[in-house]
């Protein structure tokens, strides 16, 4: 796969620009997941998936096979996109925009209560299993992290990524990415337990 | 219940994230046409790029012309105006080659500024020396003195003339009237007369300034004969500072000119324009 993937890069770079649209559609919907993960709005994950395609397009000439893999540099490059694209927005979006009574809104949510930060928090105590109330009550102490911490947790622990790419797709110190995991989770911590306090 | 129990372990943390991460995938589905709307972007891109890479190589080919033509420009207009006091020597040949031999007379103050200002410009002092022969030829006496070089201690010397001498030269000297006449001295046919003199001057001014510069020369030149001789007549003094003036305006003018066609020259070749004068030389 690694060879085919060198072989169409090749061939990119040589002046078939039409295969490039095979690499679209490899990544397209992984490369969508990932950056839906710690962008909210619809609009801003289609338009930065394809600012990012056309920047690696752009700078196909500086990829580098030995120092990561084709994914883990286009996640790099999408990652730079993302952030550009909110501060041009001015808009880091922290919570998720679940409308009530919408399809996308998970079941048992009635709506946002008042002065709460999060919405789609369960107004009443959930008959479901507990550990079912505090999945849901991470999800949302998830949702209130910022963009670069959702986006850490989801390549550490959706996507198993080695902390070595998780610091060259963040552009960071791979050291510093242990104690910043661990923090992110005390912050959850802080946040299930006030969530908590507002639903009881 | 303990704070640390609060902590997710990993295992709540992946399945919350991969619940979260199905969730955004319902919400935020990939578009169908993703490849269609990537390449045209990137054909879009690669339009624009090229138009601005156009525009960018137009722009660098004028921004390292213009300097470069401007720099010689400069340095060709800074050496035309490059103010030279030795200039006219070299703008008008033959100048600096007539050097009288003129020395100091370090007995008179005044004599000693005149020589060496008249060393300076060594025509000068010739031309007035020359012109000053005629004109003093209402003292006799002076004739003879005058023609000559100012030499060292030839003040001194004059000083050193009796009144006897001086009254024997005056005999022997050849009248005024004999001399208007034809403009020929008898005694010296070195002597030539005023008209003679005046179309053979060639006077390079040494400054801008001439009247005030020349007039204290040719007064101090005066004063060292003065000393021998019978003072110059008004009327003739005033017609040598004239002619002598008006030399040295035909010599500016025409160091001007060839300045003018110089500047001219290096217009042609930067191909810039250079502004008509008013007054034609």
């Amino acid at each position: 796969m690694a060879q085919n993937e060198q072989q169409l890069i090749n061939e990119i770079l040589g002046g078939r620009t039409e295969a490039f649209g095979q690499l679209v559609s490899r990544y397209g919907g992984a490369l969508t997941g990932f950056v839906a993960s710690f962008v909210s709005h619809r609009a801003d994950v289609d338009e930065v998936v394809q600012q990012s395609f056309v920047a690696a397009f752009e700078h196909l000439r500086r990829y580098d096979a030995r120092r990561a893999s084709f994914q883990t540099w286009l996640w790099r490059i999408a990652h730079h996109a993302a952030l550009k694209h909110l501060k041009s927005q001015k808009r880091f979006t922290l919570f998720s925009d679940f409308a009530p009574g919408s399809a996308a809104s998970p079941s048992g949510i009635v709506s946002p209560r008042p002065g709460s930060a999060l919405g789609g928090f369960p107004t009443e105590p959930s008959t479901a299993d507990v550990p079912s109330r505090r999945l849901k009550l991470l999800e949302a102490a998830i949702d209130s992290l910022p963009p670069t911490d959702q986006l850490l947790l989801n390549l550490y622990y959706t996507e198993e990524r080695p902390l070595t790419d998780i610091a060259y797709i963040l552009d960071t110190n791979a050291n510093a990415l242990g104690s910043r995991l661990y923090r992110i989770r005390q912050r959850l911590a802080q946040t299930i337990k006030r969530l908590e306090y507002e639903t009881d | 219940m303990k704070q640390t129990d609060l902590i997710p372990n990993d295992d709540a943390l992946r399945q919350a994230l991969k619940r979260r991460a199905e969730r955004r995938q319902t919400e935020c589905p990939p578009p169908a046409d993703l490849e269609n709307l990537v390449m045209q972007r990137i054909m879009q891109q690669a339009e624009s790029t090229a138009a601005t890479g156009r525009k960018r190589q137009r722009s660098r080919v004028y921004s390292l012309i213009l300097p470069a033509l401007s720099a010689a420009a400069a340095v060709l207009i800074g050496i035309l105006l490059w103010p030279d006091t030795e200039k006219p020597s070299a703008v008008i040949p033959g100048v600096g080659s007539q050097i009288a031999g003129i020395a100091k007379d370090e007995t008179h103050p005044s004599t000693t500024t005149a020589d060496i200002e008249l060393q300076e410009q060594p025509l000068v002092a010739q031309q007035t020396k020359q012109i000053s022969t005629p004109v003093h030829q209402l003292g006799s006496n002076r004739i003879s003195t005058a023609r000559e070089p100012i030499s060292v201690g030839e003040g001194s010397s004059r000083r050193d003339e009796t009144k006897e001498d001086r009254s024997r030269q005056a005999d022997s000297a050849p009248t005024l009237a004999d001399r208007t006449g034809n403009g020929a001295d008898p005694q010296n046919n070195n002597h030539e007369p005023l008209e003679d003199l005046i179309a053979g001057l060639t006077i390079v001014p040494q400054s801008a300034d001439l009247g005030s510069g020349v007039t204290m020369r040719l007064g101090e030149h005066c004063s060292v004969i003065e000393e021998h001789a019978s003072p110059i007549p008004a009327d003739k003094q005033a017609l040598v500072d004239i002619y002598i003036a008006e030399a040295a305006l035909q010599v500016a003018y025409q160091q001007r000119a060839q300045a003018e066609a110089l500047r001219a020259y290096a217009a042609s070749i930067t191909g810039e324009e250079t502004p008509k004068e008013i007054i034609a030389f």
